[in-house]
């Protein structure tokens, strides 16, 4: 009943905040984005005040009066100090890593000041998450961190607000600002086990051991990003020739494609992750796999950068939001 | 947030903060209380070096029980606030044990807090006050060590929080001068354990010996105008003319009321203002004889000036007082059957008395032959022997020695034998006069005992016996006299060595004398002071007025302190930073600045394009700061090094002035 009542309020005051909070890859905090307001601990330490305030007035103490003043006055002064606890603290957006569905995504910030000021005990957390981190910035004046969020579903999956909070230095006032990190982490599918392609003409445990026997040495070409790391001419490397590549006849045709329509009994959801799973065993193998969904392919080598790719597609095949 | 568990550093705070407070504490509060506390911190030290665990919760509890029963037990008569000290001590001593989360730590500081300001409900002095501020900046570092993060040094909570609290000083001197007081709210009253030395209602001759081996402070005069001569400072406070044969008495029966006399600026008279401290009893010393007092006083017919309630707290009254008439010329002889009265017993005095009525031909002559026989054998001392039941003839006729009692009481008694009425008057004589801060202080030795006699004509007259026998111990204060005595001041060996005949100690002490002044009339009496003071500083008071006053210094102090903090931000941290952003300025006005979010060796490639000819020179600045900031070979030789290539950088214009400046910052 209570909150129906408060619900028009609460929304109210909700797109106020949104609306003030500051938003990008880097942000300054200052006063437009700082709250402050007493906590618990505040409020009994004005209690405090109070009661040597009533204690001076009843003994006529002028000594107990100054200290409730000093205690007064400090509580004041601690409204500023913790605000410059967070004043003037620097977030910039580094990098989102990217996951599996069911992992934790990671997200990579960089906190930093230009100013002389030591910031102690600020906690960082994504609005909805509990833990979250400590950190405090002395001479160092910069520090890497990473906070993560768990990947519920594939697609991209951009953090809730980002909540910058300090009690600093006496936990008498708590002072609070929501960021909104321009930060977007894509979730993979979460890889499962499934039938063959067709195309894998033989199981990958199979052809292990065979790979390089099997195979004709057709010659060297330049390296590029992607390929394998067993192909690499090491021996010409040790001479000075610079990273070539070893090429071997036959490679082509063993080539794999990850198909749509291999999975027809699965859903969509299951046919990306057995695909992810496949995509991902092929990688470890060193075999070069392509990949055809309904609206595009993407043609087979091996590689982090390809397997990136291809995961990407995987993840943002038909999800939600992936028109961004 | 509040389940943090406490750093050890932080733990190291709060143990040193509880035993910080409780230290001030120990002397009046019950011995067992000290223990508890000590073997608290002791169990958690022993906690904190992983020797013994933390105690059973049902054993915590026994000892809450038990600690609570204690302090009932220990206080049957309840003692207002030592109890509400002893049980915050006992409680936040228990909860040391349990000393592990944050908010643990946050009950016992606050509670710190509270148990360091009572220490000024038992002692006010400067001393007291800089050790008050010294726990409260150790419990502010406590309170700061529990919110920081991390394990630091365990020096620096302090150093933030001094850094902290520094601003706040102003602040509360602001608060203190313009905050309005208020009055006491409801009663309170320190209990009896805390009273003071002072002057009794009985006078059995032997209590003021006590009286005089201590060197406290009774009350300070400060006089407007004319200042009475040393022998006329006798600061009445108590009239004593019941004699039961020993010791004197009160009048039990009611003193009737004087007549009010407001008019305080009368001529003749001396204008004072008493600063009395607190002595737990209702007498207010005044001089004789009262002319004004304030509305708030009672005055009574025997001259003494009392306040309405007992005084448990140190007092300031403005009294007029003029010394050149008596009282009591309006009554008869026969008004004076109490003053008149002789116990039985003391035979031998009696006939001593009766004998040199009949040889005197004059009430003169009669208190000459008195005078006279002092002088001849009597000695002035503090240590006399004691004296049995028929008291006044053994100390006439036997042993000869005492001090202003004895001396008061035999003559008041030889007075009442040949009918003339008598009575004994206590009080304070004489007082130190202070040069630099023009006022008297008076030490409870200064207490003192005398005589008044009626006489038809006169009225009441003051006679000093002891002045006879002693004549030092009027014209002089009384260290001067007595401190040759050995009993004097043997409770207090420091004052006992600060009396000294030394000029310079002398003038020290007198300087700390006057600083002491300063400090009771400013700030532990402040409240008398307020409204002059504050009408002075603003002319007539408005509440307005009052909350400028409050407002402006307050925003003043904290702008100053924000300027301070944000001072801070106009410089980088990184001095090499410092000096790209040097170059980039001075490119900016050939529109060759670096662009924000560039990394350092794209804006100096950028530049090497630019200024072909000084190509190698930016490389390497961009070498050496890449070295700088992400080789960690940040060395002062390597800083040298960027700024002479920056230099190097700065003459592409063969501008000698640019390189000079650079060279010089």
């Amino acid at each position: 009943m209570l909150s129906l009542l408060f619900k028009p309020i609460v929304e109210l005051s909700e797109r106020w905040a949104a609306n003030r909070r500051p938003k990008g890859r880097l942000i300054e905090l200052n006063q437009r984005s700082i709250f402050i307001f007493p906590t618990l601990a505040g409020w009994a330490y004005l209690a405090v005040c109070f009661v040597l305030y009533l204690v001076a007035t009843n003994y006529q103490n002028n000594l107990i009066h100054a200290v409730s003043f000093l205690l007064i006055a400090l509580g004041v002064l601690a409204i500023h100090y913790t605000f410059f606890n967070l004043s003037g603290l620097c977030i910039s957006a580094v990098k989102a890593g990217h996951c599996h569905v069911g992992e934790l995504a990671e997200f990579k910030l960089k906190i930093y000041a230009n100013n002389l000021r030591n910031y102690e005990n600020v906690f960082l957390c994504w609005r909805g998450e509990r833990d979250g981190q400590r950190i405090y910035l002395d001479k160092t004046r910069e520090k890497n961190l990473s906070l993560y969020v768990m990947a519920k579903k594939r697609g991209y999956l951009t953090p809730q607000v980002l909540k910058l909070e300090t009690v600093f230095p006496f936990g008498l006032l708590r002072a609070w600002s929501w960021v909104e990190l321009d930060l977007t982490a894509i979730v993979y599918p979460k890889p499962e086990e499934g039938r063959l392609p067709t195309s894998f003409d033989d199981s990958i445990d199979g052809r292990q051991g065979k790979e390089n026997a099997g195979d004709d040495f057709s010659g060297l070409d330049e390296y590029r990003p992607g390929s394998s790391l067993r192909h690499i001419a090491w021996k010409q490397y040790a001479q000075g020739r610079g990273l070539l590549t070893k090429n071997y006849v036959g490679q082509e045709s063993k080539e794999i494609w990850l198909s749509w329509r291999e999975w027809p009994e699965l859903s969509t959801e299951d046919r990306l992750s057995v695909m992810t799973y496949w995509a991902l065993e092929c990688e470890h193998h060193y075999r070069e796999y392509g990949l055809h969904l309904p609206n595009l392919s993407i043609q087979p080598a091996t590689g982090p950068e390809h397997l990136n790719n291809i995961l990407g597609e995987l993840a943002l095949f038909k999800a939600e939001g992936s028109l961004q | 947030m509040n389940d943090q568990q406490l750093t050890r550093t932080a733990l190291l705070w709060q143990l040193l903060s509880v035993v910080i407070v409780t230290l001030p504490h120990i002397s009046h509060l019950p011995y067992w209380i000290t223990l508890v506390v000590i073997l608290c911190i002791v169990w958690r030290l022993m906690v904190y070096l992983g020797r013994w665990s933390l105690p059973p919760k049902w054993l915590k509890t026994c000892l809450v029980l038990a600690a609570g029963v204690g302090v009932l037990a220990s206080y049957k008569e309840g003692g207002g606030i030592s109890v509400t000290v002893a049980l915050l001590v006992v409680g936040f001593g228990l909860k040391v044990i349990e000393l592990y989360h944050r908010r643990d730590s946050l009950i016992v500081l606050y509670v710190a807090y509270l148990v360091a300001s009572t220490i000024f409900l038992f002692s006010q002095s400067v001393g007291t006050a800089i050790y008050v501020i010294l726990a409260i900046i150790i419990v502010t570092s406590a309170l700061m060590s529990t919110n920081l993060s991390r394990e630091t040094g365990f020096i620096y909570p302090l150093k933030r929080s001094v850094l902290m609290l520094i601003p706040a000083f102003p602040l509360m001197v602001v608060l203190f001068i313009g905050m309005p007081r208020l009055g006491p709210l409801w009663e309170v009253g320190l209990d009896k354990s805390a009273a003071k030395t002072g002057l009794a209602d009985t006078m059995t001759p032997g209590d003021i010996t006590r009286l005089t081996r201590s060197a406290e402070v009774a009350f300070r005069v400060r006089f407007d105008g004319d200042v009475p001569d040393q022998t006329q400072l006798y600061w009445r406070s108590i009239v004593l003319s019941d004699f039961d044969g020993r010791g004197w008495l009160k009048d039990e029966e009611k003193v009737p009321k004087l007549p009010r006399n407001r008019d305080i600026k009368e001529t003749g008279t001396f204008q004072y203002e008493v600063i009395l401290e607190s002595n737990q009893r209702n007498y207010i010393p005044v001089l004789d004889y009262l002319s004004a007092w304030p509305s708030e006083l009672n005055a009574y017919a025997d001259m003494t000036l009392a306040s309405k309630t007992k005084i448990v707290n140190r007092e300031q009254y403005k009294i007029s007082s003029r010394l050149d008439r008596g009282f009591g010329l309006d009554k008869t002889a026969d008004d004076f059957a109490k003053e008149l009265h002789i116990p039985l017993g003391n035979n031998e005095a009696k006939r001593l008395a009766s004998s040199w009525w009949q040889e005197s031909a004059t009430p003169q002559a009669f208190i000459d032959k008195m005078k006279q026989y002092y002088h001849q054998n009597f000695n002035y001392s503090l240590t006399p022997p004691p004296l049995g039941d028929d008291s006044i003839s053994e100390f006439l006729f036997e042993t000869k020695t005492g001090f202003c009692g004895h001396f008061a009481s035999a003559s008041a008694f030889l007075l009442r034998s040949v009918g003339i009425p008598a009575r004994v008057v206590t009080g304070y004589q004489g007082g130190e006069w202070n040069p630099y801060e023009n006022y008297f202080l008076v030490r409870q030795y200064d207490a003192h005992a005398w005589i008044e006699a009626w006489f038809p004509e006169q009225g009441w007259v003051r006679m000093d016996p002891t002045a006879w026998v002693a004549p030092d111990r009027v014209e002089k204060p009384a260290d001067d006299v007595l401190s040759k005595d050995n009993a004097f001041l043997q409770d207090n060996l420091l004052s006992a060595w600060s009396i000294s005949n030394n000029q310079i100690l002398m003038q020290i002490r007198h300087r700390i004398e006057a600083l002491n002044y300063g400090w009771h009339r400013w700030v532990l009496n402040y409240h008398h002071q307020q409204k002059g003071l504050l009408e002075h500083l603003l002319g007539a008071l408005s509440p307005l007025k009052l909350a400028l006053f409050l407002l402006v210094p307050f925003s003043l102090v904290i702008s100053l302190t924000l300027l301070l903090l944000n001072y801070k931000k106009k410089r980088s941290a990184n001095p090499s930073d410092n000096m790209i952003n040097a170059l980039s300025a001075y490119f900016a006005r050939e529109d060759m600045a670096r662009r924000t979010g560039e990394t350092v060796t794209h804006y100096c490639d950028r530049l090497a394009q630019y200024k072909p000819e000084y190509a190698e020179s930016f490389i390497r600045v961009s070498t050496l700061y890449e070295d700088i900031e992400y080789g960690q070979v940040c060395d002062a030789h390597r800083l040298t090094q960027l700024k002479q290539e920056i230099g190097y950088c700065l003459d592409v214009n063969k501008n000698l002035l640019v390189r000079l400046q650079w060279f010089l910052t």
